[in-house]
């Protein structure tokens, strides 16, 4: 799988990083001990500083999403959910949703846009695209 | 006497204007003559044009330069002249063939500026991250399939010297003129008759660990087309590594040879060929390999052919220095594809390098120094 970062983005690269690992978690092709490189191997592929790198993973494992090995390398961890973590999502997608409504997008607008958007990120794992089921 | 080394002078003269004259079509498409550029502007007629320069002049100045050689092989003294072949002439050809390519270089450079080819474009970078760990074991194990014919030569090496060495007398050649006359001597001892098979064990070592960094070798995708790259490196990592195997083959074969000259098995005559012809034979091998795959596998056709995502690399032309020294302190990258030639160079700004420099200088300068002392 490729993970690209837009220089021109307003987004910093390390939530690009970030938000890529997510996604491919979530479409299937990363799953529970999948390893991802090296900070060091990514970033000298990027050509950027290894920091920025670091920055993501950690970011990652805070989240839980990846833990480090005892040789240091990160792997991809048993997904997590817990009674806090979905307050949190809760909240910063009510924001998300509050935003559609205050421009006056329908209630029926809004399902549909949300159910087309799971489906895409879903999409690899419906494809049957090796990853999930393997393990 | 002379014989054979005009030979070898005028293979390595070939050797060179060959590569010379070949080498920018052997670029990727996005860095042609050590430039950036995005993929729209590769088929600009512009560097039709400066590829047609530049091999005018390469082929000139090789007229040229063969005049010299010619001239040299027939009027210099032969002691003398023999060392201006084998170490001036290469330097100067080398010398001569990278102006051509910084003249070129810097003509690309001011017409790409001038004409604004790098602004407005998206940049960005793109890396592949493996989805699983299978493609590295089978290619771990192709490393194997040409370290151990490696293997097997090194061991009948040291089999024969063993074999052999009861017979052999007191007192052995352990170098050659050019036509199998021993010019230098040393007292018999088992390590004088293993300096082959020793020499062996080391290369055995330099390639399985050049092998070993080979397949390791990770270097920035083309962001324009990260699929067709990605298969494009695969494919020049193994074919390195196909590279690699028969040189160290052709290199161990040479070196038994050298044993087997050593230890008297063979005429002389005979054996004093075989030295040089192994070389040359995995050399040949190993341009062929380079002319079909290309830097990063440029020259491979991949099958399904990708749409060019909009993105194009950064604009690194700054920090390759005279266009062939890469110098980028922010960069973390050790080694980085060359910009003008195949394989892999160094990033000069990266700490390692200098112990790498280091290294080299010092396995260089040692026999050297022992030698005069």
């Amino acid at each position: 799988m490729f993970i690209s970062i837009d220089f021109a983005d307003d987004k910093p690269i390390y939530l690009q990083i970030h938000d890529q690992v997510i996604d491919a978690i979530a479409s299937g092709k990363m799953f529970p001990g999948s390893v991802l490189p090296s900070s060091r191997q990514l970033a000298a592929e990027f050509g950027i500083n290894f920091h920025t790198v670091n920055k993501a993973y950690n970011l990652l494992r805070e989240e839980r999403y990846i833990q480090f090995s005892r040789k240091k390398t990160a792997v991809v961890s048993e997904p997590l959910m817990n009674e806090t973590l979905l307050q949190e999502w809760d909240n910063r997608e009510r924001t998300l949703l509050a935003e559609l409504v205050a421009r006056g997008v329908s209630r029926q607008d809004i399902v549909h846009r949300v159910g087309r958007l799971l489906d895409s990120v879903r999409l690899s794992v419906e494809n049957g695209s090796k990853g999930g089921e393997q393990k | 006497m002379m014989y054979q080394y005009r030979i070898l002078a005028y293979a390595v003269f070939f050797f060179i204007e060959a590569i010379l004259y070949l080498l920018p079509g052997w670029m990727p498409s996005t860095v042609p003559f050590g430039v950036r550029i995005p993929p729209e502007f590769a088929g600009d007629p512009v560097l039709v044009r400066l590829r047609h320069r530049y091999r005018q002049w390469v082929v000139v100045l090789a007229l040229v330069m063969g005049l010299l050689l010619v001239l040299a092989t027939r009027f210099l003294p032969s002691p003398g002249g023999t060392m201006l072949l084998s170490s001036f002439l290469p330097l100067l050809w080398l010398i001569v063939g990278y102006a051509v390519y910084y003249a070129t270089r810097r003509q690309l450079l001011a017409i790409k500026t001038k004409q604004g080819w790098y602004e407005g474009q998206r940049t960005a970078a793109v890396a592949e991250i493996p989805e699983g760990a299978e493609a590295d074991r089978s290619r771990a194990r192709s490393q194997w399939l040409w370290i151990l014919p490696m293997i097997a030569i090194s061991a009948v090496t040291l089999f024969l010297a063993l074999w052999r060495y009861p017979h052999l007398p007191a007192v052995l050649p352990i170098h050659f003129g050019p036509n199998g006359q021993p010019d230098a001597y040393a007292r018999k001892s088992v390590a004088v008759a293993l300096i082959p098979f020793f020499t062996q064990l080391g290369l055995l070592f330099v390639i399985g660990l050049s092998m070993v960094f080979t397949n390791r070798m990770h270097t920035p995708l083309n962001p324009a087309f990260p699929r067709t790259s990605s298969v494009q490196q695969r494919v020049f990592r193994s074919r390195i590594v196909i590279a690699l195997g028969l040189m160290g083959i052709a290199t161990a074969l040479s070196l038994l040879t050298a044993e087997l000259l050593e230890l008297r098995v063979l005429p002389p005559q005979i054996t004093a060929w075989g030295i040089g012809l192994f070389p040359v034979l995995g050399l040949a091998g190993v341009i062929v390999i380079t002319a079909r795959t290309g830097q990063l596998g440029s020259r491979v056709r991949v099958e399904a052919a990708e749409q060019p995502t909009g993105f194009v690399a950064r604009d690194d032309d700054r920090f390759w220095k005279g266009g062939v020294f890469y110098y980028n302190p922010e960069d973390p990258a050790f080694w980085v594809p060359k910009r003008f030639g195949v394989g892999w160079t160094l990033n000069f700004a990266h700490p390692g390098s200098w112990v790498m420099i280091g290294v080299v200088l010092l396995a260089v300068v040692s026999p050297l120094a022992t030698h005069l002392f």
